[in-house]
């Protein structure tokens, strides 16, 4: 019997029984369309926190106040327990630390900002020019702060557009007065839409002058100099491990700290908030795709069983076309057929399922998904693999039926 | 039809004469089917069944045989190992010279669909195709890739027993006389040696069952070696030669009474 009669004879068997092949093939097609969805879901996942964390800026040191560690404390009080300015233009220093390119202090609170009848509340954040280039942002109103207004303390504002948009709806801010904390600034620009990073909305925000900003809302006391933190860009993406060693020496010797182990500060790399994040991401999709599998296994199963129940109840066809000359070849190659036939259709309308929902779930979730066309190639072998994995037994049973007990059967 | 082998003839001979009515002269004489001293067991041990005991059996070419017994005989044994579906437990059995006992599943998947066309009692036609489909079906086992020559075999047969017109209807659509026609064009599209019925009256009207008769009788009037297997006297009348089974011995032989 040649290939395209056999091919045939398993065609007809299928469509003659067409509501449990349909029901066979959802088994395949269920686990298909999730394995589609879930590997969509995390690749989706993965490059939405890549892009997130390099949103934050390129290169960056973020280097915060306290220790990681758990112990006694660290150093006396107020002497060396915080980050100050005079960290911040150390580091600024290309003697002290060659590979860092940019070095911008933080001083960063929470104010209600009101202009007219609108108030919005936003992070505030003191810093120095160096902030735009460490965070990789870009003023696209109007123009940045200057190292002038920071020597001045003048009382102006760079402020993100969603700010922007919620004290001055429809009219352009620049030049517009706005009260931080009662006190009037005048904003001189507007930053580019960023989205949000890691659940932080960038464009809710204001930069002030630091001078200015310590001057606000900085604390009276031991602490009055203490900043938020210190962002460091190195050089290039080569020389964060070294920026990494300089800053945190330089530090140490700062702030008399003779161990590293004792360190009064914390300094986070970008690149390992990405490995982090990733290996969240990837521990999730590993999870899902393995849930996923599963459901293909069961799916694989529920094929088994329905192609014994067809062996069984075809014992006597079974049997007839061995009678008329079928050998056990031609018999294994029919059931193995319909068992593929059963797995390619799971695995193509299961693609189809799963392309549909790459195309709604987005706008469902707000998440996004990649599709990768080796996922869809992938998905059609497995699927065709199972189908002929899970084939092989019914098949070789129906094929191994001896004639005269198929043929006595009815 | 059976070759020209050195085989020595030397068992019964046929009762019926070929009469040269239905151009039968030149019918070759030499045995198609040699069974000595075969036995077939079933089961082990104290559960163990002798289906059938020493059965010695000679078919010549052209033979219009019946073997008759009750059920449980033993002829439903017989008539499995002479339609190569089983093998006998010990003993010989030749078809057309070759061993039966010596071929592997293949093989005799081979013999069962170039020498032998079976009729069964339960017609065992294919319910989802058509009568064409189902009288093609031997045709893709026997390697007729051509779909053209198979459809026109399966025609011709089924031409033969007068359902041509019928071609295109499902089993369903038939009458139980017109399914075992079918079944029959079916055993003869291959063009085999024999033809193996068994009980293929059994599920028919008294009508039909004479209808079916007569294209058997056609059939050994054209050349063919009958073989049928019936409990029912007046069937086996049909047949020149009748072998009687009975607890898995053959009892006796003769023509009809």
């Amino acid at each position: 019997m040649n290939f395209w009669l056999s091919l045939r004879t398993a065609v007809e068997s299928l469509v003659e029984r067409r509501l449990r092949t349909a029901l066979t093939t959802l088994g395949i097609l269920i686990g298909i369309a999730a394995v589609i969805l879930t590997v969509g879901l995390g690749e989706g996942a993965q490059s939405r926190v890549t892009s997130e964390i390099d949103a934050l800026g390129t290169n960056l040191l973020i280097i915060s106040p306290g220790s990681t560690t758990t112990g006694p404390v660290h150093g006396a009080l107020g002497t060396a327990g915080d980050l100050t300015l005079t960290d911040a233009n150390a580091l600024g220093s290309k003697t002290n630390c060659p590979d860092c390119a940019q070095v911008a202090p933080v001083l960063q609170s929470s104010q209600v900002l009101t202009a007219g009848s609108n108030n919005w509340t936003a992070p505030v954040v003191g810093t120095t020019p160096s902030y735009l280039t460490v965070r990789n942002r870009q003023v696209v109103l109007g123009s940045g702060l200057t190292a002038n207004e920071v020597s001045s303390a003048s009382r102006v504002a760079v402020v993100g557009s969603e700010v922007a948009t919620s004290l001055f709806p429809g009219t352009s801010p620049v030049g517009q007065i706005t009260d931080i904390a009662g006190i009037p600034f005048t904003i001189v620009g507007v930053l580019n839409p960023a989205g949000s990073s890691a659940s932080t909305n960038l464009d809710n925000l204001a930069i002030v002058p630091i001078s200015t900003a310590e001057q606000l809302f900085g604390r009276a006391g031991p602490f009055a100099n203490s900043l938020s933190g210190i962002l460091v860009s190195s050089t290039s993406s080569a020389t964060m491990g070294p920026a990494y060693t300089e800053a945190f020496s330089l530090l140490l010797q700062l702030h008399h700290v003779s161990r590293p182990s004792l360190a009064d500060f914390t300094i986070t790399p970008q690149t390992s908030l990405l490995s982090t994040a990733s290996l969240i991401t990837h521990t999730l999709t590993i999870l899902l795709a393995g849930v996923a599998t599963i459901a293909l296994l069961v799916g694989g199963i529920g094929a088994m069983n329905i192609m014994l129940v067809s062996v069984t109840e075809r014992v006597s066809e079974i049997g007839l076309r061995k009678a008329l000359g079928a050998t056990r070849s031609a018999i294994l190659r029919q059931f193995l057929l319909e068992a593929i036939l059963i797995g390619l259709a799971g695995g193509v309308f299961g693609v189809g399922l799963g392309l549909v929902g790459i195309l709604v779930l987005p706008h469902l979730l707000g998440t996004s998904i990649v599709v990768s066309s080796l996922a869809i190639v992938t998905s059609l072998v497995v699927a065709t693999a199972i189908g002929l994995v899970f084939g092989v037994y019914p098949a070789m049973r129906a094929a191994r039926l001896s004639p005269i007990v198929a043929l006595r059967s009815e | 039809m059976a070759d020209h082998g050195d085989d020595e003839d030397t068992l019964a001979t046929p009762v019926i004469v070929d009469t040269g009515q239905f151009g039968t002269t030149d019918r070759d004489k030499a045995p198609l089917i040699q069974m000595h001293s075969l036995w077939k067991t079933y089961g082990m041990g104290a559960s163990t069944v002798q289906a059938l005991q020493e059965v010695d059996l000679t078919i010549t070419a052209g033979e219009y045989v019946a073997i008759m017994g009750q059920s449980g005989s033993g002829k439903s044994t017989l008539m499995h190992i002479l339609g190569c579906l089983d093998v006998p437990s010990s003993g010989r059995f030749l078809l057309d010279g070759h061993n039966v006992q010596d071929l592997d599943d293949t093989e005799l998947a081979a013999i069962r669909n170039e020498r032998i066309g079976f009729v069964f009692q339960q017609f065992h036609l294919l319910t989802r195709l058509s009568a064409r489909r189902n009288v093609e079906l031997p045709l893709g086992y026997a390697g007729v890739t051509s779909k053209r020559e198979r459809s026109d075999r399966a025609m011709s047969a089924l031409d033969a027993v007068g359902l041509a017109d019928r071609a295109d209807h499902r089993p369903s659509e038939l009458s139980g006389g017109q399914q075992q026609r079918v079944a029959i064009a079916r055993a003869l599209v291959t063009e085999p040696a024999i033809i193996l019925a068994d009980e293929p009256t059994g599920n028919l009207s008294r009508e039909q069952s004479t209808e079916v008769l007569a294209l058997l009788d056609a059939l050994w009037a054209g050349g063919r070696t009958v073989i049928l297997i019936t409990h029912d006297p007046g069937v086996a009348a049909h047949a020149g030669r009748q072998v009687r089974v009975q607890d898995g011995r053959v009892i006796g032989e003769g023509a009809a009474e």
